[in-house]
């Protein structure tokens, strides 16, 4: 099962390296010893994947495990994949060059619902079933988890379970009990029972859903009284307790995140109402600043990086950001190392503290005020006023920074040409500041960027049950903006709105989708994410010849009582929370931060965190 | 007046298999940060943005392995070779290894001295070739006066006579299953190109050979390897395709009397 890749096939492909592993802190083990091969799959290129923290801590997780090797596998670019076609090479791990297809695991992480088509692609490339229901006990168990693993229906068909939440200790409690199996002669199907014992297991066979005659769900349920109703996440109660790698593999070639990335804190405490994040990693729980320079040392001297990022969803709310960027200045400016903060609000301390880290042009800061009305930022909870924006950009110009990003949503719920016209003013402001801010002060050649996305509902937010805007809306309304914003500063960009549409299908999705997955996928979709690679007009082929309505999951507005497909899937926070900020969303309501009130949302029932 | 630097190394080093498809600039990085991991004492720039003191020899393209690559590294304080070679290979990840250091005394530095390269190149005919056959056409193509190849730069085409550069070709037969058909001089002996021979044999295509050869490399004057295939095909209406390039040796001085880069006399 070992594969040799030729001189011939690497020589011409791009960027070779992808491809070789080998790289400083990779793991190797003797086979001879190793009874639990684990294949982690990232469905995208290796440099997008080598950036994802999860993956580096899973990674040694598993290899901690003296029985379990776990390697690593990612999608290979066109290039690669049509000369692996053309040669008969399966997807192989980058430790060892194996063929996965005797894996006993194959892992998918599922980061954005735009990497689905890449996951049967890659199952179709390792010569494993892609549907589930033909994989037999010669095949591995294929699972996955992360953040769109909290709505998992869309590839109920392809994946054998499921690890909702964070996967430090499930991970190893899967492996127990395969360890358990695999010496026992059971079938799939008794492993698959066990686990479900597990808690944050979801195993989608043992679950059988029901539709009413207008397509919407009639019910979810487990097929055994034996099987949970609902599949409640796992969280890391203490994080300073939890495994950390203290090495972390460095890559040759340059990847997205080419630096250390110090894990400060998960969840968020802000509750933005659009944002996924912000819910299903509730609740907050922080490292201290002991244990996270004790970390950065470690990981320093294990690396040789020579860059630190401060990770997390928004680094400011770290309760002891000062002790931790003190110390962190007092070890790493002897030897070289810069750090850098990004989620960071912008004030006067933060400003300070990033010439201090870092030595960067003063040429970029990016802020996100989302909308471009006090009206629509109260609507989506962003706790952030035009006061704290001008203040914050004044502060960086007279700072002597000359370039700033505006990210904005267009789409919003409620939103009006009115709101969109407050987002060109808001920019034409920002202009108005650097002209007034003396000129021995600010950095020359004033630049903005603004760039406009396109909303997308997303589960387990308070807008899960909202309509998206229609495509030609939301160009209607790009144009509309880039009408208004005409200014010589100011640099104006848009997502495509096709790609915001397959999303907002995907995010809120069921199972009936699965078979659209495969359509498309034998139309040759994949690497939708990649602007130059998506295919519209395929998917809405796929879409037809299923005969699956797209604007069914995406442009329709939802009831409150509707079943919604992830309503079996419990992350703390409840339905009940997300249906009073939903109302309260609607009557242009802001909700306090989960530090200055508890909101009721629901997570206090996972016993951690900010919560207690 | 120019410092003289004394805290200075000249390191020699590998790039194995495991690592040949690294750009040259990903393999600086990837030196810069096993110095670091190693704790060594090297030497930083000065300047808004420091950075290691290092100075590689000539880069190797892409997917080519060498024996003999060479670095430069300044330190802050005195370094003993056999300490700095013993402490940095604990830090570098498989296929790359320091097999030689010694102290710099001189300031001349790797990369503007470079004046040649030996390698070892295997090569396949699609067509059944003998060795002798294969020996008189090397043996009249270095006797021509000139041998003029089209050299393409970044924007335009120019004709080079790359005769100067070719200083020494020699053909070795690749003898796997131990037949014992050449001389023992024509046969290869190179462990870089045998071991590839043996993990690929059964990809490999028929009539394989070894080019040994001497060419002029560096800043001055600089034949690749694959030019020098390409003019023999040309000349000699043969269809030699390369297989595997490697790097043997990294030369210093001049033509008439190349030096090791170590300082030692090379012939």
């Amino acid at each position: 099962m070992n594969i040799k890749i030729s001189d011939k096939i690497l020589q011409n492909v791009e960027k070779p390296s992808r491809y070789t592993g080998n790289e400083w802190n990779s793991i190797h083990k003797n086979l001879d010893e190793i009874s639990i091969r684990f294949a982690f799959c990232f469905p995208d290129v290796y440099e997008v994947g080598m950036s994802h923290l999860g993956m580096k801590i899973l990674y040694h997780v598993l290899n901690e495990r003296p029985e379990t090797y776990c390697e690593r596998v990612f999608a290979p670019w066109i290039d690669m994949e049509s000369k692996m076609r053309e040669n008969n090479i399966p997807l192989f791990t980058l430790e060892t060059q194996s063929s996965i297809r005797q894996f006993d695991f194959v892992g998918f992480t599922l980061q954005y619902e735009m990497s689905y088509t890449n996951i049967i692609n890659m199952l179709d490339l390792s010569d494993i079933p892609i549907l589930k229901s033909e994989r037999t006990r010669e095949h591995p168990f294929v699972c996955a988890g992360g953040p769109c693993a909290y709505n998992p229906e869309p590839l109920a068909d392809f994946v054998d379970f499921f690890m909702l939440g964070e996967g430090e200790e499930i991970i190893n409690e899967v492996m127990d009990a395969y360890i358990v199996w695999k010496d026992a002669d059971l079938s799939r199907e008794d492993f698959l029972r066990k686990i479900t014992e597990i808690e944050g297991i979801y195993v989608p066979e043992f679950y059988v859903v029901e539709y009413n005659h207008d397509n919407t769900i009639k019910s979810v349920l487990p097929k055994n009284n034996i099987y949970p109703e609902k599949i409640k996440k796992r969280i890391i109660k203490d994080l300073d307790k939890v495994f950390f790698p203290d090495k972390i593999i460095v890559p040759f070639t340059g990847i997205v995140h080419d630096r250390i990335m110090l894990e400060l804190f998960r969840g968020c405490i802000r509750g933005c109402r659009f944002c996924q994040a912000g819910f299903i990693y509730r609740p907050v729980r922080e490292r201290t600043s002991d244990k996270l320079l004790e970390l950065a040392g470690k990981l320093q001297q294990s690396t040789g990086y020579e860059e630190i990022s401060l990770t997390s969803l928004s680094t400011s709310d770290y309760s002891q950001l000062k002790e931790l960027t003190e110390g962190l200045i007092c070890e790493m400016e002897p030897k070289k190392v810069n750090f850098s903060l990004p989620s960071l609000r912008i004030d006067s301390f933060s400003l300070e503290l990033m010439e201090k880290a870092q030595k960067v042009r003063k040429s970029g800061l990016t802020f996100a005020p989302e909308a471009g009305s006090q009206r629509l930022r109260n609507v989506i909870n962003k706790g952030v006023t035009e006061e704290d924006l001008i203040n914050s950009v004044s502060t960086a110009f007279n700072g002597g920074w000359s370039g700033v990003k505006l990210y904005f949503m267009l789409g919003l719920p409620t939103e009006t040409f009115e709101d969109i016209e407050g987002i060109a003013e808001l920019c034409k402001k920002v202009v108005d500041v650097y002209m007034q801010t003396p000129k021995d002060k600010r950095g020359k050649g004033l630049s903005i960027n603004v760039s406009a996305s396109s909303f997308v509902p997303k589960p387990f937010t308070p807008f899960q049950w909202e309509a998206q805007d229609s495509i030609d809306v939301l160009k209607e309304k790009q144009m509309h903006l880039k009408e208004k914003i005409k200014n010589k500063y100011i640099k104006y960009s848009w997502h495509d709105p096709y790609v915001s549409f397959l999303e907002a299908i995907f995010a809120r999705g069921d199972r009936r989708l699965g078979k659209v997955l495969i359509t498309a996928f034998r139309k040759g979709c994949k690497f939708d994410s990649w602007g130059e690679h998506f295919k519209h007009e395929k998917w809405l082929e796929a879409f037809e010849q299923c005969g699956v309505d797209p604007h069914y999951y995406a442009n329709r507005k939802r009831n409150y009582d509707e079943i919604l497909p992830w309503d079996h899937i419990d992350v703390g926070v409840t339905k009940k929370f997300l249906k009073k900020e939903s109302e309260k969303a609607n009557s242009e309501q802001i909700t306090s931060n989960c530090k200055e009130a508890c909101s009721g949302c629901g997570v206090v029932s996972f016993d951690g965190g900010v919560c207690n | 007046m120019e410092v003289f630097v004394i805290n200075s190394i000249r390191a020699k080093f590998t790039r194995g298999e495991e690592v040949k498809y690294i750009s040259h600039l990903d393999l600086m990085k990837m030196f810069e940060r096993a110095l670091r991991r190693s704790g060594l004492p090297i030497a930083y720039s000065k300047g808004f943005n420091p950075h290691p003191q290092l100075v590689f020899g000539l880069p190797l393209s892409v997917g080519v392995t060498s024996e003999a690559e060479y670095l430069d590294l300044d330190f802050d304080i005195e370094l003993e070779p056999d300490e700095f070679t013993e402490r940095l290979n604990k830090f570098l990840p498989r296929g790359v290894v320091i097999t030689d250091a010694k102290k710099k005394t001189e300031k001349s530095n790797i990369m503007a001295s470079i004046a040649g390269a030996t390698y070892e190149i295997l090569i396949s005919s699609s067509t059944y070739v003998e060795m002798d056959q294969i020996k008189n056409i090397l043996r009249s193509f270095l006797e021509r006066d000139e041998i003029i190849i089209q050299k393409q730069s970044k924007s335009k085409v120019k004709m080079v006579d790359i005769r100067p550069m070719i200083h020494s070709i020699y053909i070795k037969s690749i003898n796997v299953k131990g037949d014992k058909l050449h001389l023992e001089n024509d046969i290869c002996d190179d462990p870089w190109i045998l071991n590839y021979v043996e993990k690929f044999y059964d990809d490999l295509p028929e009539n394989l050979f070894c080019l040994s050869m001497v060419l002029s490399a560096g800043s001055v004057a600089n034949l690749k390897p694959e030019y020098l295939v390409k003019a023999l095909n040309n000349v000699y209406d043969c269809d030699f395709e390369i297989i595997k390039i490697h790097r043997s040796g990294l030369l210093t001085g001049k033509a008439e009397r190349f030096t090791d880069p170590l300082n030692e006399v090379y012939n």
